[in-house]
């Protein structure tokens, strides 16, 4: 318990640290950009593949289901705004947990071990301002991005489904979806990416920093920085939904 | 310049300094030795506030690094280079961009400047052509020189060396010793050497510390420690299994190390 509060402790710091030094970014472009296309680039295969096929499974299990009401022309505006709200965002919150935030849990350990994070605070050179900043901001701005693109292709993978099993023609399917659709839908999703996002890289980041003990620490930070990262994800999603929907 | 005063620190139930005093004083080069674990390279973060003491204090030209925070800890930290015994160069930069990091960091010189004054560095280095080259792709000899100029291009005050010739061959191990020495005759530099490798203790160093039980038992200059009989001394210069020096494990803490006020003895010269 005490290791929990402590995390939790160091991560509420190390944001605040992070939103002090944000008027560092311009400083931190280049490292900013790079980190956008690692994250982008990185995550765009997955999330098409983890999309299209979540949003068929979502149409033909809600379609099959319907189709006992003679209501399976509604999938579009059901897949629509379950991508959009729900599992347009928290998959690709995994998806960026899992990859992206992995990855940064492994970069920041592997030089805390090896003493680059000291030699960074020896240079009078804030570890926060030179590698949080740029991960966080950049995972703030991808997180939406590739949610969109989420929601896209899983839309569209149920618009498959509609057709060919479910005998539910696109113009209906996409029609249905936008009647259904609210604005709300919308920025209350991308507004839950944009918290995930910071999240991952916050929980990547403080696991890396904290990294003990040579490689196994790395590894152990790794492993946390997804779990811990997940969990979060489930816990920021309920209270978002909680928030915007209640 | 810079001064332990009764320093305690330890890292668990586990003590590393224990009434730690030392005076190193400006335009030195120091060595501190002891064996694998005592507390060398703890020492060395000391002096930079990388970590602070469980109880004394840690001064740099006056001002107390232990209680310092921000600003004034980044002021004082600009006085020193450091080189971490594994060279701690950033994998993701290369040659170039590692030495040029502290100027671009702190608008010290402009892109020009930079260029020129990594060139320069990198030929008091021996080290040419290599401004594109990755840290990983160097020999450990290479790496340990690179984060070397790393330490001297911001021409700071005081460079502290952790184990510099540790996993070098001996002829490499000799070209580091040649640069501590020409850094120290041409920059004037104060230089603070942790190592147990006693040959570069005595090639590179003005004054000595044997670093034991978690205090400085001994201090002296090269020539001294060279010529003592002190047995803890004899025992570690020549490295024998058999002496005062015993497993931590198996050891009582006793007060006959110390001297009255805790302070180490000095070493009396032979002549």
């Amino acid at each position: 318990m005490t290791a929990l509060f402590a995390g939790l402790g160091y991560n509420l710091i190390l944001l605040a640290e992070t939103v002090r030094v944000i008027s560092h970014l311009p400083r931190r472009w280049a490292a900013f950009i790079q980190q956008i296309e690692t994250s982008a680039f990185g995550g765009f295969p997955v999330a098409m593949i983890v999309a299209i096929f979540s949003g068929m499974v979502l149409a033909l299990q809600s379609g099959l289901a319907l189709r006992n009401y003679r209501q399976e022309a509604s999938i579009g505006g059901l897949v629509a705004a379950t991508m959009c709200r729900e599992m347009g965002p928290v998959m690709t919150g995994y998806i960026l947990a899992g990859l992206i935030g992995s990855t940064m849990a492994a970069e920041l350990g592997t030089m805390k071990v090896s003493e680059e994070i000291d030699a960074l605070k020896v240079m009078s050179i804030n570890p926060v301002s030179y590698l949080v900043l740029p991960r966080v901001v950049a995972m703030a701005i991808v997180g939406p991005l590739l949610t969109i693109y989420t929601d896209i292709v899983g839309i569209f993978g149920g618009g498959v489904v509609g057709k060919t099993v479910l005998n539910v023609d696109f113009s209906l399917y996409f029609r249905n979806a936008m009647n259904i659709l609210d604005l709300k839908d919308i920025y209350s999703g991308l507004f839950k990416a944009v918290i995930f996002g910071i999240t991952i890289a916050l929980v990547g980041c403080s696991q890396g920093l904290r990294a003990e003990n040579g490689a196994a620490g790395v590894g152990r930070a790794t492993m946390q920085s997804v779990v811990t990262s997940f969990i979060a994800i489930l816990i920021f999603d309920y209270l978002l939904t909680l928030f915007f929907y209640h | 310049m810079i001064e332990f005063v009764d320093v305690y620190k330890s890292f668990g139930r586990h003590p590393v300094l224990a009434g730690f005093n030392l005076r190193i004083e400006r335009g030195e080069t120091f060595a501190i030795i002891g064996r694998s674990g005592c507390g060398k390279s703890v020492t060395l973060k000391h002096m930079v506030g990388l970590l602070k003491p469980d109880r004394g204090k840690v001064v740099v030209d006056g001002a107390e690094v232990s209680t310092l925070e921000g600003a004034a800890l980044e002021r004082v930290r600009r006085k020193f280079g450091f080189l971490f015994q594994g060279g701690a160069l950033l994998n993701s930069l290369s040659v170039e961009e590692n030495l040029g990091l502290p100027l671009r960091e702190h608008h010290l010189a402009d892109e020009a400047e930079v260029t020129k004054r990594v060139t320069e560095t990198l030929e008091l280095l021996e080290l040419r052509q290599l401004e594109k080259v990755m840290p990983a792709d160097l020999s450990g000899g290479m790496r340990k020189r690179v984060a070397l100029g790393r330490a001297i291009i911001t021409r700071p005050e005081i460079i502290l060396y952790d184990e510099p010739t540790t996993g070098l061959d001996p002829i490499m191990a000799n070209v580091i010793n040649d640069l501590i020495i020409r850094l120290k005759e041409r920059f004037k530099i104060t230089s603070v050497v942790v190592t147990h490798d006693m040959k570069s203790t005595f090639k590179v160093a003005d004054r000595i510390a044997l670093l034991y039980q978690g205090k400085i038992i001994r201090t002296g200059t090269s020539n001294e420690f060279q010529t003592s009989t002190d047995p803890y001394l004899l025992q570690f210069i020549k490295g024998t299994t058999e002496g005062p020096f015993q497993d931590e494990d198996e050891l009582k803490l006793k007060s006959t190390l110390s001297t009255p006020g805790g302070r180490a003895g000095t070493i009396k010269s032979n002549k």
